[in-house]
Formats: C-alpha cells, sequence, structure tokens
C-alpha cells in the first residue's frame, strides 16, 4: 500500500494533496502556494515553465504559452470553435480530429497528442 | 522485530504442542477428528495473517506520524517567515508611496528642512527594510526574467526586444527569496520598427 495524492486538475488552477495520517493535507509548490496556475509555457531558449512562472511571461509569449487546456481536452477539433477564438495559442486537428495545441519553439513543432499512441 | 518474531515462532510452538497433547490425551479420536486440528491450523495461520497486518498497520502510523511531525515543525518556521514576508511587503507599498512623492519635489522644495527631514525619514525607512533582507528588484534594462518579473504589457521603446522596458510596480525580494515579482512593461522592439509595422 503506498501513499494516497489527490490531484485536483483545474481548468485555471491544480492542486495536490496527499492523505497523511488519514486526512488530506496540501502540498505547498516551490513558492509558497497552495494552488498552482495551470499554465505550461514554452520560451524561446526551450525552456519549459510551469504554474506561476508561466502565468507571469504570459503577456510576453501568447502563442506558446498555452493555458485553460481543460476545455480542449478530449473534445474533437471542430466541437469548441467558441474556446478556440477565446485564446491566443494555435489549436489545431490533432490525432483523430481531436484538438491539439500548436506550439513553435526553435522552428520545432510540439504537436502534444502526436506522441500518444 | 527479532523479539515479535521470536513471539510467533513461540505460539506456532505451543500450538503444536497443544496438537500433540490433543492427539495424546485420546489418540484414537485425534486421528478420528483430524477436522479439529486442520480448523485449528486454520485459526492460527488466520491470527498469524491478522497480526501481519497489524504490525503493518502500526508501523505505517508510526512512519505517518514521524511525517507529519516534521512537516508540522516546517509549517511553524514556514509561517512566521511567511508573516513577516507579508508584513515587510505591506511596508514595501510605503517605500513605493515615498518615493513617488519625493518624486513630486521640485528643487527649491528640496532645500527645505522639513522636506529633508523627511527624506532622511525615507531613508531610514529603507535601511530597517534592507536589514531585515528586503531588496527591491532592479528590472528596468535587464533581459525579461519570470522568476522575478510579470509581464503586463508589450511597449516599443528603444530597449531590444524582450528587455524591461519599465517598471509598473515595484518587485520585493526578502532573503532572496521572492515576495513581490516586479509587475514590469517589456519592450517589443525599436519604435521604429513598431511604426513600420503599424
Amino acid at each position: 500500500m503506498g501513499k494516497i495524492i489527490g490531484i485536483d486538475l483545474g481548468t485555471t488552477n491544480s492542486c495536490v494533496a496527499v492523505v497523511e495520517g488519514g486526512k488530506p493535507v496540501v502540498i505547498q509548490n516551490a513558492e509558497g502556494g497552495r494552488t498552482t496556475p495551470s499554465v505550461v509555457a514554452f520560451t524561446k531558449d526551450g525552456q519549459r515553465l510551469v504554474g506561476q512562472l508561466a502565468k507571469r511571461q504570459a503577456v510576453t509569449n501568447p502563442h506558446n504559452t498555452v493555458y485553460s487546456i481543460k476545455r480542449f481536452m478530449g473534445r474533437a477539433n471542430n466541437e469548441v470553435p467558441n474556446e478556440i477564438s477565446q485564446v491566443p495559442f494555435k489549436v489545431v486537428s490533432g490525432l483523430k480530429g481531436q484538438a491539439a495545441v500548436h506550439v513553435d519553439v526553435e522552428q520545432k513543432t510540439l504537436l502534444h497528442r502526436k506522441s500518444v499512441p | 522485530m527479532s523479539k515479535k518474531k521470536n513471539k510467533e515462532e513461540l505460539m506456532e510452538k505451543e500450538t503444536e504442542e497443544m496438537l500433540r497433547q490433543l492427539q495424546d490425551d485420546n489418540p484414537e479420536q485425534a486421528q478420528a477428528e483430524p477436522d479439529e486440528i486442520t480448523s485449528i491450523r486454520e485459526k492460527a495461520r488466520t491470527l498469524e495473517a491478522e497480526i501481519a497486518d497489524w504490525k503493518d498497520k502500526y508501523l505505517r502510523s508510526m512512519a505517518d506520524f514521524d511525517n507529519y511531525r516534521r512537516r508540522s515543525q516546517e509549517e511553524k518556521s514556514d509561517w512566521i517567515k511567511r508573516a513577516s514576508e507579508k508584513l515587510a511587503l505591506s511596508i514595501c507599498d510605503v517605500w513605493d508611496n515615498f518615493d513617488r512623492a519625493l518624486m513630486q519635489l521640485n528643487p527649491e522644495q528640496k532645500e527645505d528642512s522639513f522636506v529633508k527631514g523627511i527624506i532622511l525619514i525615507d531613508q531610514q525607512l529603507k535601511s530597517a527594510l534592507e536589514r531585515e533582507g528586503v531588496k527591491r528588484i532592479e528590472a528596468v534594462g535587464e533581459e525579461f526574467d519570470p522568476n522575478l518579473n510579470e509581464a503586463l504589457t508589450h511597449i516599443p521603446s528603444d530597449y531590444e526586444e524582450g528587455i524591461v522596458a519599465a517598471v509598473i510596480q515595484n518587485g520585493y525580494l526578502m532573503n532572496d527569496k521572492l515576495i513581490r515579482p516586479a509587475r514590469v512593461a517589456v519592450s517589443s522592439g525599436l519604435k521604429n520598427t513598431f511604426e513600420q509595422d503599424k
């Protein structure tokens, strides 16, 4: 029997808790916050930023900052035209017509979902 | 651990002995009733499993408790730190406002003895904060760093693209830990190229 952890993957914020002594305790992130923004960014130099850091640089790097990804998860690309118009990153049709995010990093194209079999 | 093992062995021996005694007491019956023996053996086995289960639970709860104690100690020291960070941050706002107010002074006013006193108080406030390890983030002209800065907008400026062009709200570090990121405007490149783009 291992440790029990719970993850709340939210549209805007995410939170992780671990069961300790029969009660869940929220784990803080490196910055001391109890929730972490559900944001991932790919910088020009190929770095990957997560959470608060990604959120802070969103304005300077809107095309490669992915947020509100939960709105697209598990949905077909042609099913979410409204959501697509609300986000600055590029949403394309991925595997089996599912919504996928196109990220440009050093002329490379990361198509999430493509790596998933 | 070894004690417990010994105990288990001892119990096993005792059960064996009990069984032997049973057989010795009325050998015919024992042979006639092997069911009873198997049931006792089975019971011993289930009890053993139960012991192992409880032992596991005991060890786990001990480890859990140890973790809990460690974490609550860490949390306590964290709270103290965080409380002072919060206080420092609210005083940093006063520092910012002092700066804004003093920026409005014209050269004549600066000669006024009352104003001089105010400037000294401003310096005293800064040195008090610095003694506590509070440092203002100097962002203008530096490359935008999401570890320290928060981008609020992109503006055309004489700085290269990706360089902080202006600070909108000062950010602060306390003992090299970020307590508030500097809210900044990041340069989108040279002013004239922006005009051309238009």
